[in-house]
Formats: structure tokens, sequence, C-alpha cells
């Protein structure tokens, strides 16, 4: 009888365990995943293509040696089974995969990674990479079969994150037949992905990669991808993007508008898609050469006199409740490795900008604008999108700043800026390795470079410098904490809000995650529930 | 006859030389560093950037780079897109066709509903009929087309699921950029036709074909509408030209690929190949338009053969 118990609890036992484990859901093979995006790509050659439009597609098909995890934001291996760098940080040595093939079938090794960094440097060619080690990489060498030795001029300690994003492998054989021009194309790479076709302005198709067996440990899963195909569909129009994904045109949609998101989120078969990216958020450069910001004082008026809990409320809250787009007090989001709050000298006080105008000589004139010596405090903004700018503008009326606000094409956004006509512009700018800040804050990057507040510091060139070629992680950190600090401290910069990745997808989607630079998703992993 | 061709034909290619011309030294004294724009969103170091001008030839002076550019247009050769490094010509022959259908079926549906709606307003003058065809054209001619095509998707596709929000490739994809459209071009036309035929049904060729007994849908349909066509026709073939060049606001809101998206993106880029090239084709196609009315105009108005 005893027995008979035992059994029975036996058997229930093993039942509802066999319950709770099919409640979990399986991953599904099969289906095709239709993304919208709101732009074409340029050319899907990672060796000499970065924009965005482009990258978000070629990521699938191309692989990089080593990538960041997204979780620990620590380097691990993909293409590449270990690296080393040398004590003075110019030769970097890889040990390669053995078991990988590009699309075509060309076998992967030491030579294809040399043709690949001889490529994306080569001057003829004039790569747009963004992020790569232009001015630094030499030479690259094959010591044996499948292991590769990489030569830089000098230390440069943002290597090894370019090459979780900016070297992604092409094969040699595909380039040599397509030609250096057309193989952004005809794009053939190694990744669980291969590319179908391009129709342009209209969809690139991407299929299964059958032969996948070397997925990083940094995939969920091993083999080959769930899905069928990725189709990216390009829809300009914000409002026609979420038309699609609600008639079931698209599954995932980039770049939502508050409203249609604030809209959707709350709708049971749509769930929100959210990257929270590293690197500068969304600042303003303030032109230091041009009375009067070329002033201290105004300056850190500035940064003093904008409410920005508000801003990001009022134009974003939407997002907020994801962690999104949250006020910006430096010059680094939240989830740079290199942020620090003691870079954070500011925070919201009408009281002490106000003090320091009065102290620079800024007396209130007839209409409650500043005046000095006969001029109004006078600055002059340019945006290529509203909301922030004219929330800014009531802001700073309140302390006697007018603000002039241009909200005009990339284009012309661009030539004010580069021109020296506007006072302030925008500059957001994400990316993993703090040394972004030198691309904005460098001397050797004024005029024809990104460096719109035309700063030429000595000081901070020092810092930033000292940050490129120091090895140790804990030592490295520092001199960005300083940089940033000091950069604040001088008010070079108005940072407002960070810039993060907002999306929606069906809750058909599965697994969608994004990569360490909170920008590319990883659709290997990801599969359709039905 | 011939000579007439022959005239219009060379004043055409001069017209057509002169835009290309005009607009060539327009975007290049547009400001703007396209340079900065292909990176991308993020920035790259100044070095970088002085070699991707160096290879587009963009760190010569303005002067140097536009007789460059104009000569290697005026051998034949249209380039490639400084964006994709696609051959312009071979953008140009895909984006064509899609706007030329997308034109045409606008087009269509302009005359098929902006012809009768007209007609039908001047002959019931006053009544409840007129009142509604008229809101029925100024509504299409007042209401931007980035919103009726929106509101097009919102009802027709999110709300009904009739029809896709976009795309091209199939003709369900067509309906409703093509009702976007047709629905302006038929505002207009209706209104034109109305004035057109109010006039010509009070001149005395109109009585006398009444007094010879004809019915009054020949006398409508036969006489008035011949007159009134005149400027119904000017009108299309205008309109007709603005379609093929300036689809772009429908092309972007139903995400079709088309002559006018490619050339606005051309121009936001300061994409040079691309802008020339494109502003050719339209220049061309307005010009053989202009040409293709007045020869039908001939064929309209006897008054004009003689002259």
């Amino acid at each position: 009888m005893r027995r008979r118990m035992m059994t029975i609890v036996a058997v229930a036992a093993v039942l509802a365990f066999q319950q709770t484990a099919l409640t979990a859901p399986l991953p599904r093979v099969g289906g095709t995943l239709v993304l919208a995006t709101d732009e074409d790509a340029d050319r899907l050659d990672p060796n000499l293509s970065g924009q965005r439009a482009s990258t978000i597609v070629y990521t699938q098909i191309f692989e990089p040696l080593i990538l960041r995890d997204p979780k620990d934001k620590a380097f691990k291996p993909w293409l590449a089974t270990s690296w080393q760098a040398s004590p003075d940080g110019k030769t970097y040595t890889f040990r390669l995969r053995q078991d990988v093939k590009f699309h075509d079938g060309t076998p992967f090794n030491a030579a294809a990674v040399k043709f690949n960094f001889d490529r994306t440097h080569n001057p003829a060619l004039s790569t747009r990479c963004v992020g790569c080690a232009l001015g630094f990489y030499d030479s690259a060498e094959v010591v044996d079969p499948f292991t590769v030795r990489v030569h830089l001029k000098s230390p440069w300690a943002p290597f090894l994150d370019a090459l979780t994003t900016a070297y992604l492998m092409v094969s040699p054989t595909a380039v040599a037949k397509a030609g250096d021009r057309d193989f952004g194309r005809q794009p053939v790479g190694s990744g669980p992905f291969r590319f179908v076709e391009w129709i342009p302005n209209d969809r690139i198709v991407l299929e299964r990669n059958p032969d996948y067996t070397w997925s990083p440990a940094v995939f969920t899963h091993r083999g080959k991808a769930y899905l069928d195909r990725v189709i990216y569909k390009v829809i300009p129009e914000p409002s026609s993007r979420v038309a699609a994904l609600e008639t079931g045109e698209v599954q995932l949609v980039r770049i939502v508008s508050s409203e249609d998101f604030q809209r959707l989120v709350k709708d049971a078969r749509y769930a929100p898609v959210v990257g929270l990216l590293p690197g500068v958020p969304w600042t303003w450069a303030i032109n230091t050469t041009k009375f009067p910001t070329s002033e201290l004082a105004v300056r850190q008026a500035l940064n003093l006199g904008i409410d920005r809990e508000i801003i990001a409320k009022a134009v974003f809250r939407a997002f907020q409740a994801y962690g999104a787009f949250r006020p910006a007090y430096t010059l680094y989001s939240p989830v740079s490795w290199a942020y620090d709050k003691s870079a954070e000298p500011y925070s919201f006080d009408r009281a002490r900008a106000s003090s320091l105008l009065d102290g620079a000589g800024w007396r209130a004139g007839p209409d409650g604008i500043r005046e000095k010596a006969g001029q109004r405090l006078e600055i002059y903004l340019v945006s290529w999108e509203h909301g922030v700018p004219e929330l800014m503008q009531a802001q700073l009326r309140r302390i006697g700043i007018s603000l002039r606000v241009g909200i005009l094409d990339t284009l012309s956004v661009n030539a004010a800026q580069r021109r020296g006509e506007s006072h302030m512009g925008a500059v957001p700018a994400s990316r993993t390795d703090p040394d972004i800040l030198s691309l904005l804050l460098h001397s050797r990057n004024v005029g024809g470079g990104f460096n719109f507040s035309f700063v030429k510091d000595p000081e901070l060139d020092r810092l930033l410098d000292q940050g490129a070629i120091e090895t140790n992680l804990a030592q490295r950190r520092q001199f960005y904490v300083r940089a940033a600090r000091l950069a604040m401290e001088r008010a070079y910069m108005l940072p407002v809000h960070t810039r993060d990745n907002i999306g929606l997808a069906s809750t058909r989607v599965q697994g969608l995650r994004f990569d360490a630079a909170g920008l590319f998703p990883m659709l290997h992993d990801v599969w359709l529930a039905p | 006859m011939g000579s007439f061709l022959l005239f219009r034909l060379v004043h055409g290619l001069v017209v057509v030389a002169g835009v290309v011309l005009l607009v060539s030294v327009m975007i290049h004294i547009a400001p703007g560093d396209p340079a900065m724009l292909l990176v991308g969103d993020s920035p790259v170091p100044r070095e970088q950037l002085e070699q991707i001008r160096r290879d587009l030839g963009l760190d010569r002076p303005i002067a140097v780079q536009i007789v460059s550019n104009l000569v290697r247009f005026a051998r034949g050769d249209l380039g490639s897109s400084l964006r994709t490094n696609r051959p312009v010509l071979s953008d140009l022959t895909r984006v064509i066709p899609s706007t030329f259908m997308l034109a045409v079926s606008g087009m269509f549906i302009g005359i098929a509903v902006g012809v009768p709606i007209g007609v039908l307003a001047a002959t019931r003058r006053g009544e409840w009929v007129d009142s509604l065809a008229t809101a029925f054209g100024v509504l299409g001619i007042s209401l931007p087309t980035f919103w009726t095509g929106i509101l097009a998707i919102a009802l027709f596709s999110v709300q009904l699921g009739w029809f896709p929000t976009g795309g091209q490739g199939e003709v369900r994809m067509l309906v409703l950029p093509a009702l976007t459209l047709g629905w302006f071009a038929a505002g207009a036309l209706a209104r034109i036709l109305r004035s057109g035929m109010l006039e010509a049904l009070s001149q005395d060729h109109i009585n006398v074909a009444r007094a010879k007994g004809l019915r009054e849908r020949t006398v409508v349909l036969k006489h008035a509408l011949r007159s009134a066509l005149i400027p119904a026709v000017t009108l299309v073939t205008v309109q007709f030209g603005a379609l093929l060049s300036g689809t772009v606001i429908v092309e972007t809101v139903f995400a079709r690929d088309g002559l006018g998206r490619f050339l606005v993106h051309g121009i936001l880029q300061k994409d040079f190949p691309v802008v020339q090239g494109a502003v050719l084709v339209i220049a061309v196609i307005y010009t053989a338009i202009n040409l293709f009315t007045d020869l039908v105009y001939l064929q309209l108005d006897p008054r004009l053969r003689y002259a």
C-alpha cells in the first residue's frame, strides 16, 4: 500500500515537473522577422561604411574578433579565441577560431584578418568607418594560419573597443570578385545570417546561414539562428512605421515618437525595446570663441539655468518609465564606465546663475534680457529637432538670456556650427569607449573636425591623450573622469538628457537583446512566437 | 510643322542645359559639408574627414568642383552617388518607373473623378450637388498630402485592413498613394472644369446647338466640354509634370521609392551627382510635357493651327 502511494506521489511529481517545464515556451524555429527602419543603408561594407542605417543590417552578416558582453561589459571571444596586448600597447596578438567559414565557402583565417585591417586602412579607399584606429594602425602580420598580429604606430587604448564594433570581417575572395566599390552591394561575411537581396530604399533581405556553428558564448544558443529570414524594411515616415507595426506588416520598429510609444506600449500585443546608450548624452557644444558664450560666466549660467528634470519629463515622459531619456549633468551617460558623479558640478540653480551673470557685468535691460556695454545677451542655438530648444528658451529667459532657436536640416545645422555662426549646436555621440570625448573636445579636432566648441585647452588635451594610451583600466577611467570634470567646470558643453535607443516590438518577438553599444540587436537568438 | 518641332526641340535642349547648369552651381554653393554627413551619427577624427573630403574632391575650390562635375556630366557620365557609390544612372532607371506609375495612377484618378465632378457642378450650378462638388474640390487642393496620406493609412490600413501601409511591387500598394494624390489632382481639375464649363455654356454656339434641337447631353458633353477642356488640358499637363517630380511627400509617407525622394535626399546630403542626374530627368520631363501640351492645343483649338 505504502509502495503504491509512493509510486503515485512519484508519478504526480514527474507530471507536475513536466507541466512547469512545458509552460516555459520553447524557441520556435522558423519564420520571418520584419524590422522597420527609418533610412536605407549606404553600403553593407564594414571596412568602408559606418552609418547606423548600414551597421544595423550588417552586424547580422559580419562578425568581429571580440565583443563586449552586454551584461558585464567585459571583452569576450568571438572569432578570436584569445588575445594579448604587448606591454607597450603597440602590438596585439590574436588566436583565431579554426572552424569558421565565410558565406561563400572561403575559410576564415589570419590572412583574412590581415586583409580586413589593410583594406580598412587603405588610404585610397577613404573609409567612413566610425571608431576605427585611423592614424594608429600600422600593419597586420600573419604569424601562422590562425594567429595574427596587429601593429600600431603608437599605443591606443580604445583599440580593443574598436575591434568590437568597427572591425567586422569580410570575405577577401568576395571583395576580389565584386571589387572594392561594389562589395557593399553584395556583402559576404561569416555571420548567422547571409545576404539575399537589396532593393534600394525598399528592403534588405537576409536568410539564415545553414552552416553556422561558431556562435560566441554570449549567444544563448549554439548552432544556427532560429529565424528563416530577416527583412529590413525602409519606412521613412514615423507614423507609417508604427502603422505597419499595427497592421502586422512589421514586428519591430526603430525610432518611435513619444506619443505613439505611449499609446502602443499599453497594448498587450506590443512591448518596448530599450537600449541604453553609453558615451556622450544629448549635449550642446558651446562655441567658446564667439561672444557672449566666450565668457565662462555665461556658459556656466547656461548650465545652471536650465531645469533638466522638467525638460526631459516634458519631452520624453513616455520613455522615462524604462530608464531612458533621463536628465544628464555630465559628459558621459550613466551607463558609460567612465561616468562619475564627481564630474557633475551643476544642478538647477537660478539664483547662482543670476549672481554669476551679475558678477560678470550683465545687467537686466528694459525687456528683462541682460545687457553689457550695449550688447544684448543673445545666444543662437541650432538643432534639427523641436522640443528641448523651446523649453530651454523659456527657462533661460527667466535669468535674462535670450535664446534664438534655429530648427534646420542637418546640413544647415552642420554649416552653422562649422562657420561659427551659432553659439550652440547639437552633437549627440554614443560610443562604448570614453575616448569619444576627444573627438568633441580635443584641440586637434577643431576646424574641420567635430570639435564645435572650438576648444583648445592644453590641460584637457593632456588628460585625453593620457587616457588614450593608458592600458590600466582603473587609471584610464580616472583620466576620463578628470577630463569630464574639467570640461564641465569650464562649461565647454551643455549636457541635457541621455539619448537612448527606444523602439517597439510585437510580443511575438522573443529573445531580443541589444549589444553592449545598446544599438544593434543580436538576432541570432531571436525567435517568433506564433 | 516640321520647322516648328525642330525649333521647339532646340529650345528645349537649351532650357534643360541651363537648368542643369544653374542647379549644379546652386548645390555646390549651398552650405554644409557632405563628408560629415557621410560618416553618420557619430563623430570621427579630423584626419579621417579630410581624407574623405580629398577622396570626393571636396578640398578643391568650388569653381573647380563645379567645372569638373559639369565636364563629367557633359561627357554623358552621370557619376555615382557620394553616399552609396551606386551609379546614378542605375538609380534613375529604378526610380523613374516607380514615380511614373504613381503619377499616372494619381492622374488617372484625378481625371476620372475631377472631370465628372466639375461638369456636374457646372450643370447643376447653385444646387446642393454644386456645393458638395466645390467642397470636395477645395478640400482636395487645401488638405496637405502628408496629412491625407496618413489619414488614409490610419483608416484603410490600420482600422479596416483593406490595403498595406505602403511599399511597392504590388498593385494593392499603389491604391492608397494614388488616391491621396488623386484627390489633390481631382480637386484642382474639378474647379477648373467647373469655371471652364460655366463659361462655355454661356457662349453663343451653345444656344445655336440647342436651337438646332440637339439633346442637352450632347450639347454639354460634345460642344461645351470641348472648349472647357482647353484650360483643363493645360492643368493636367502641368500637374503631371508636377506629379512626376513632386511626389516626394506621398513617396515618404507610403515608403515608396521614387524620383521625388531621390532628389530631396540628394539635396539634403549635398550628393551632387544625384542632384544633377535627378534634375536633368525632371527638366527633360517638363520640357517634353510642355511640347506635348502645345501639340495637343493645336489639335483642340483650330484657331491656333493657322497662326
